[in-house]
């Protein structure tokens, strides 16, 4: 059960990260009414270049219980990129329900500024350090000019566009009805309101994609506690009531189209709860990869995401909401993983803690995480008591 | 393979069971099997998607042997266009075909 979460994000937080990372435990903790002494489990995840700005930490996770104290029982490493908090929390309580632990705390994110002064992003890490590989094939495409993963997201939205009819205004709507969630969260960073004329007027970044419809890497993380019992915990005794990951390594120019994401298959056991869920927090590093989530976690079919974007209001106050937070389009994306994000705010909605962007009666959310480069991974959970 | 596309060729690889790839490996993808040989493109494609950024287009052609590559473009260019390799330095780039 998840007794406890805290995140703290800053767009470029002065101090070390260890210590960014050690208040938002404590806060986390705090929440569950446990302490340090009571953590024997930790699940983390990682990006190179987003701690302290290091390449690697060999035995990272080992590192993690060293300077937070903890002498764990059970340690485990996700590496699904954006896909990975939800992973975590499945493993914890799997960890959990098999005595491997009593209290797991999962970590999400880092400092993303060292890496963002370096004028690189997330995919293209390999550029700024010696020996990163990011595939096999580094050879055969490291050669091109890319800039990953906003061109990849790029390709993604072109060809929609030219199977489907989707349009600029349609994706833009995401930004614009985001935004307008976000501006009752005093977490997020964005809070005036936008138009779709604001959007399209953007900076081009990676044509079609522009500027607002592009997430702002940010220094965060986030923290959650699972544990065996919640009788101490003021939340709501949450558990997974479904949860669902797939893989695909191959990489994009193989796959038979590029309009698809593995939340095709995540999320395909999910179908029979869709029409309890409440609310869903779909991953959102871009607007083209919330349209996908809508098509691929079938609230509408492949290709007619973009109308259901222009059409629906997805808004917390509207009949399917949809990152009432403001995701992190408008949060910030905490060390270029946004999964900390929406499953922090899949657990602020399910225990009413949504202040001005609150869905009223809210008892089931769907969460899909995207990530992996190239977006090879997905992983989709439904919580509720 | 790397060394191929100086002089503006596009390798791939063929298995008998008839599937065309490009990323290397060792079994086909598609069966698994080992039965495999390099071979050389026409060079010939179409534009699959593409992006314009701030270094240029790039996109994702798909080849006339049905096998699809990342690629640098040079010129503009839309989904479908027709294009081939050009020599290069070492970093293959397309153009438009123009339509006669
Ligand atoms: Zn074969």
């Amino acid at each position: 059960m998840i007794l406890g979460f805290s995140s703290s994000i800053q767009k470029t937080y002065p101090g070390s990260t260890f210590n960014m990372l050690s208040v938002t435990v404590d806060k986390a903790l705090e929440m569950a009414h446990l302490s340090r002494g009571d953590v024997d489990g930790i699940i983390a995840t990682f990006l190179p270049g987003t701690f302290d700005g290091n390449l690697t930490l060999h035995f990272y996770t080992g590192q993690l219980a060293q300077y937070l104290g903890i002498r764990p029982r059970f340690l485990d490493y996700v590496d699904f990129g954006g896909a990975s908090a939800l992973a975590m929390l499945y493993r914890a309580e799997k960890a959990i329900s098999s005595g491997d632990a009593e209290n797991v705390i999962l970590i999400v994110g880092g400092k993303a500024s060292p890496v963002r002064e370096r004028k690189v992003t997330a995919d293209s890490v390999d550029r700024s350090y010696q020996g990163i590989r990011i595939t096999p094939f580094d050879e055969f495409f490291r050669v091109y000019d890319d800039m990953n993963p906003v061109t990849d997201y790029a390709l993604v939205a072109n060809r929609h566009s030219h199977l489907f009819g989707t349009t600029d205004e349609q994706r833009a709507e995401i930004s614009v009805k985001q935004r307008f969630n976000a501006s009752g969260n005093e977490r997020a960073m964005y809070r005036d309101r936008i138009t779709v004329k604001d959007v399209l007027s953007s900076r081009m970044i990676s044509s079609p994609l522009r500027l607002l419809e592009i997430v702002y890497p940010v220094d965060g993380f986030h923290v959650f506690v699972v544990g065996r019992s919640s009788r101490n915990s003021d939340m709501r005794p949450l558990r997974i009531k479904y949860f669902g990951e797939a893989h695909w390594p191959e990489m994009p120019p193989e796959l038979p189209d590029i309009v698809s994401t593995p939340a095709v298959e995540s999320s395909r056991g999910a179908k029979p709860l869709l029409e309890r869920v409440d609310c869903f927090q779909l991953y959102d590093s871009f607007t083209i990869t919330v349209l996908l989530q809508i098509e691929d976690v079938g609230l509408a079919e492949k290709g007619k995401g973009g109308r259901f974007a222009e059409e629906v209001d997805f808004t917390y106050q509207g009949e399917i909401p949809i990152n009432t937070g403001g995701g992190s389009l408008n949060v910030g994306q905490p060390a270029y993983m946004s999964g900390g994000v929406i499953l922090e705010e899949a657990l602020i909605q399910l225990n009413g803690k949504g202040e001005g962007r609150q869905v009223k009666g809210v008892d089931n959310v769907l969460v899909n995480g995207i990530g992996g480069w190239n977006r090879a991974h997905s992983t989709t959970m439904v919580l509720g008591e | 393979m790397y060394e191929e596309f100086k002089s503006g060729k596009i390798p791939y690889i063929h298995c008998s069971c008839g599937h065309n790839f490009f990323y290397p490996r060792d079994r086909c993808p598609k069966c698994h099997g080992s039965s495999l040989e390099v071979r050389i493109s026409s060079g010939e494609g179409t534009v699959f998607s593409f992006t314009e950024f701030g270094q240029g287009v790039y996109a994702i052609i798909e080849m006339k042997e049905g096998f699809r590559l990342y690629a640098n473009v040079r010129g503009k260019v839309k989904i479908g266009d027709k294009v081939r390799v050009i020599p290069g330095n070492g970093r293959p780039e397309f153009e438009k075909v123009e339509d006669k």
